[in-house]
């Protein structure tokens, strides 16, 4: 069975030949383990079987990137966003936010919105695919090994970051709801067409960076989603939920006091599942199966024990629950660390087919 | 009935919990024009305000977002009652050192920590982001705090917090400081594994340890 069929058969809430499998590393591990063997660069998804590919987008507006100061340790400079940035030079982990590109909304109509038009071509996608034509053919190319899945920017995680962090977004949500339901209705607006056109060039599902919480619970109220978030989610979940195709939320942290907002704005299946934020798989299905697929939660920290037996335990707890039914897909709940060796990983991914074969083996 | 002063300064705390910006700053300025003294209205007015806004956060009634802002309230306030303050001795529960560790920039964590711990009296010394040890040995050797927290949000990271409490005890500073540390990748497990004193979860526990410690 290809990826393609076995993982809309998964999210379809079928149960295929196996679990689904995808992850993703941080920098710093593919560099690891291109030290331990991995040959240099090596396409993961083929490497490890995985059998979800996802379309990067770029909606940014285009600002043109600014070195402004390189240091032994880090570097300074502007992103596509317009906003100034420190970075660690030779290791990965995410910027800093320095200044932001807005500070209210007369900043965001003139500073950003303008920048959002869709219809130019190269804002269909990153600049690798340019043209329309472009993404079809590599699109149906991508279809023939794997489930292919556009990726967009979340609206939360927009103003976010051109707010310039998330300790600025968040008093803007709760002493200018307008300013900020303004800004994410937009960014929504654009998000949506751009995943529209790449679900007109054929892709199988779409996938939603937006992370909204932390181990302690989501940034905002369930109220604040409701009136804010809500309304950009649903919109950019809309064609494709119109066509019955799968939309994934990828979002880190303790959501599930907004589980059932995802559900009504259209969210299908959830993403990473952090493990050391209280998300148990095995608890979401019994709560959600029904209405939800899920994607990873294999425990980060358990995987960087490097201790195959700890990890295989994990893996068949969560799989022989998880897998009933179909709707759900192996990963880890977080990015792979540099901590996990290339030889665990290997390992790692062996059990998905051990432990996530149907019909599944009896639960731990 | 309650004196005009009282009640402006039950007001201020009232407005701060109700995250009424300009509420709370108008019932601040008419607190200080009816004569109630600055210190009273930092303590009975923003500290215990503060402190119901951390309860809220506990009872998820608040979240983070909320948190910030009353934070923000409690900053704005403060400035507004600074002039008045000077030569006025406000008792501090006690003295922290704050930062998160070398090697990661993340600060939203040791800055709501730092901020709460200001408003609920504590003096604190911040460090900043991307603090190497022995920047919190020269600050421990200088400021002789009660207290040092220490905040990281990467698993590539926190692991420098043990390096920090093994120089704190080659300079021969660990006894003279509780070491309390927080941050996402972080449990209480491994906290009491790198000899740390205790585990903040989020900043309203880490606090509420900071006062108990400094109660003894």
């Amino acid at each position: 069975m290809n990826s393609r069929d076995r993982v809309g058969a998964i999210l379809s809430h079928q149960e295929p030949d196996r679990v689904g499998f995808v992850d993703f590393m941080w920098a710093e591990t593919i560099e690891r383990w291109e030290r331990e063997g991995l040959p240099k660069g090596a396409f993961l998804q083929d490497h490890f079987g995985m059998d979800v590919y996802i379309f990067g987008t770029d909606l940014s507006p285009k600002y043109e990137a600014i070195v402004y100061e390189e240091g032994d340790r880090w570097r300074t400079f502007r992103d596509a966003y317009g906003v100034k940035m420190k970075a660690w030079r030779g290791r990965s982990g995410v910027p800093d936010p320095m200044e932001p590109i807005i500070k209210n909304l007369d900043d965001f109509k003139e500073r950003i919105e303008p920048l959002l038009d869709p219809e130019l071509p190269i804002r269909i996608s990153s600049s690798r695919y340019p043209f329309r034509g472009d993404i079809e053919v590599m699109v149906q190319r991508f279809q023939e090994r794997f489930f292919v899945t556009v990726g967009v920017l979340g609206p939360f995680e927009y103003a976010r970051h051109i707010f310039g962090g998330v300790d600025k977004v968040l008093p803007v949500m709760v002493r200018e709801p307008a300013t900020a339901g303004y800004i994410m209705r937009s960014v929504a607006s654009f998000a949506s067409k751009i995943a529209s056109a790449f679900l007109k060039a054929g892709v199988d599902g779409l996938w939603i960076w937006d992370d909204i919480a932390y181990v302690n619970g989501p940034f905002f109220s369930p109220k604040t989603y409701r009136d804010l978030l809500f309304p950009a989610h649903a919109a950019i979940c809309s064609s494709f939920r119109s066509k019955g195709l799968p939309v994934v939320l990828h979002t880190d942290g303790d959501v599930r006091k907004l589980i059932p907002h995802f559900i009504e704005a259209g969210i299908t299946v959830l993403q990473p599942l952090e493990a050391k934020a209280n998300m148990d798989v095995r608890l979401l299905k019994e709560q959600y199966g029904d209405r939800l697929s899920f994607i990873g939660n294999i425990d980060a920290r358990v995987l960087s024990t490097d201790d195959v037996e700890m990890i295989d335990r994990e893996v068949k707890s969560k799989v022989s629950v998880a897998g009933v039914g179909g709707g759900y897909v192996l990963g880890s709940d977080h990015s792979i660390p540099p901590a996990v060796s290339l030889k665990t990983y290997e390992e790692f991914a062996k059990m998905v087919k051990r432990h996530g074969t149907y019909p599944l083996a009896g639960g731990s | 009935m309650v004196p005009t002063g009282e009640g402006k300064v039950a007001e201020v705390r009232d407005k701060l919990v109700a995250l009424d910006f300009d509420g709370a700053k108008k019932a601040a300025q008419e607190a200080l024009d009816a004569g109630v003294p600055p210190q009273q209205i930092v303590t009975k007015g923003i500290s215990e305000g503060m402190d119901i806004v951390g309860r809220k956060f506990e009872q998820s009634e608040y979240f983070l977002s909320e948190l910030i802002v009353a934070g923000e309230i409690a900053k704005e306030v403060m400035q507004l009652l600074q002039p008045h303050l000077k030569g006025v001795e406000i008792k501090k529960l006690g003295r922290v050192v704050v930062g998160t560790v070398r090697g990661d920039l993340h600060d939203i964590g040791k800055n709501i920590v730092a901020m709460m711990l200001d408003t609920a009296g504590f003096e604190v010394i911040d460090l900043g982001s991307d603090v190497p040890a022995e920047s919190f040995v020269e600050a421990i050797k200088k400021h002789k705090p009660d207290i040092v927290g220490m905040s990281a949000l990467l698993t590539v990271t926190m692991t420098e917090m043990a390096n920090v409490i093994e120089q704190l005890k080659k300079n021969g500073l660990r006894d003279k400081v509780k070491v309390i540390v927080g941050g996402a990748p972080l449990t209480e497990e491994y906290a009491k594994s790198i000899g740390a004193d205790a585990y903040g979860r989020d900043a309203v526990q880490g606090v509420d340890i900071c006062k108990s410690w400094v109660a003894r």
